[in-house]
């Protein structure tokens, strides 16, 4: 889960936020009627379904991964939108733990195929300002 | 204060957004040297799921909708798609739930196009150069 205060992410069991330290109200966060009512541990083994309306909010870094894709770097964006749609598989089979995981990974692989295209674009400008390279724009 | 940070990237985005787009809008792609290059481009002579796109949003700016539909057909159609996906992010980011769950079978079929389009627009054959920039 994540912290209310701070927003940092926090271990399953945790009582207190250790990035800031406020107290984690646990029976707050998903809000009463919803299929997600779990006061405690997230390993609980019976995950209710889902059940129709909207889901919590774990990110699946989508639109993300799919624009890095298309403008950064193909091979390093396509798992980014593999596991943005496991983010919200899991999240429809009441697997918000899972999906947290899956969240990371599509985070980490949208950054990396980000981080490549950027270097890659500074290069590239690098060279064209120096003369190294001429020719027309083709982004 | 969690969401004060939103608000924060929130319009940090925007303002990226409006800059870029001024940026795109004053000057053409096609006649300013300091757009980046495409890198996968430069290096193999194909043409990226991207190219055409700066050249598509100048056009897509000036009213061109033509001239933005040949520069980069896939990313001018998809695009209202993508903003929606966006403004449904930016909400359920405030609200904190998610709206609009995707399945496995539209992620694998969206990488199958991308990946189908690129190779597509990569073939010097009639009807596929109208896909190329």
């Amino acid at each position: 889960m994540y912290c209310d205060n701070c927003g940092n992410r926090v271990e399953g069991d945790a009582r207190f936020c250790p990035s800031c330290g406020a107290r984690l109200d646990r029976q707050e966060q998903p809000p009463e009627g919803s299929p997600y009512h779990t006061s405690g541990e997230y390993q609980a083994p019976p995950q209710p379904p889902y059940e129709g309306g909207p889901a919590p909010h774990v990110k699946n870094y989508l639109v993300e991964s799919i624009l890095c894709t298309i403008c950064c770097c193909l091979p390093f964006g396509i798992p980014g939108i593999v596991f943005a749609a496991q983010v919200d598989s899991k999240l429809k089979s009441g697997d918000v733990q899972g999906a947290m995981e899956s969240s990371e990974k599509a985070k980490k692989w949208t950054l990396v195929a980000f981080v490549l295209g950027l270097i890659s674009n500074i290069i590239s400008i690098v060279l064209y300002s120096t003369g190294a390279t001429a020719g027309r724009t083709w982004f | 204060m969690r969401n004060n940070r939103r608000l924060l990237g929130a319009l940090i985005a925007l303002a990226v957004l409006l800059v870029g787009g001024y940026i795109l809008y004053r000057y053409d792609p096609i006649q300013s040297g300091f757009y980046p290059k495409c890198v996968f481009h430069e290096l193999t002579g194909l043409y990226c799921p991207g190219c055409g796109a700066a050249r598509a949003f100048h056009a897509l700016i000036h009213g061109d909708f033509l001239a933005a539909l040949d520069y980069n057909p896939l990313l001018v159609i998809a695009l209202p798609v993508i903003i929606i996906m966006i403004i449904l992010e930016v909400v359920g980011w405030f609200r904190n739930r998610r709206y609009g769950l995707f399945h496995m079978w539209q992620a694998v079929a969206l990488v199958a196009l991308i990946v189908a389009y690129t190779v597509l627009r990569n073939l010097p054959v009639e009807p596929f150069t109208y896909l190329a920039p």
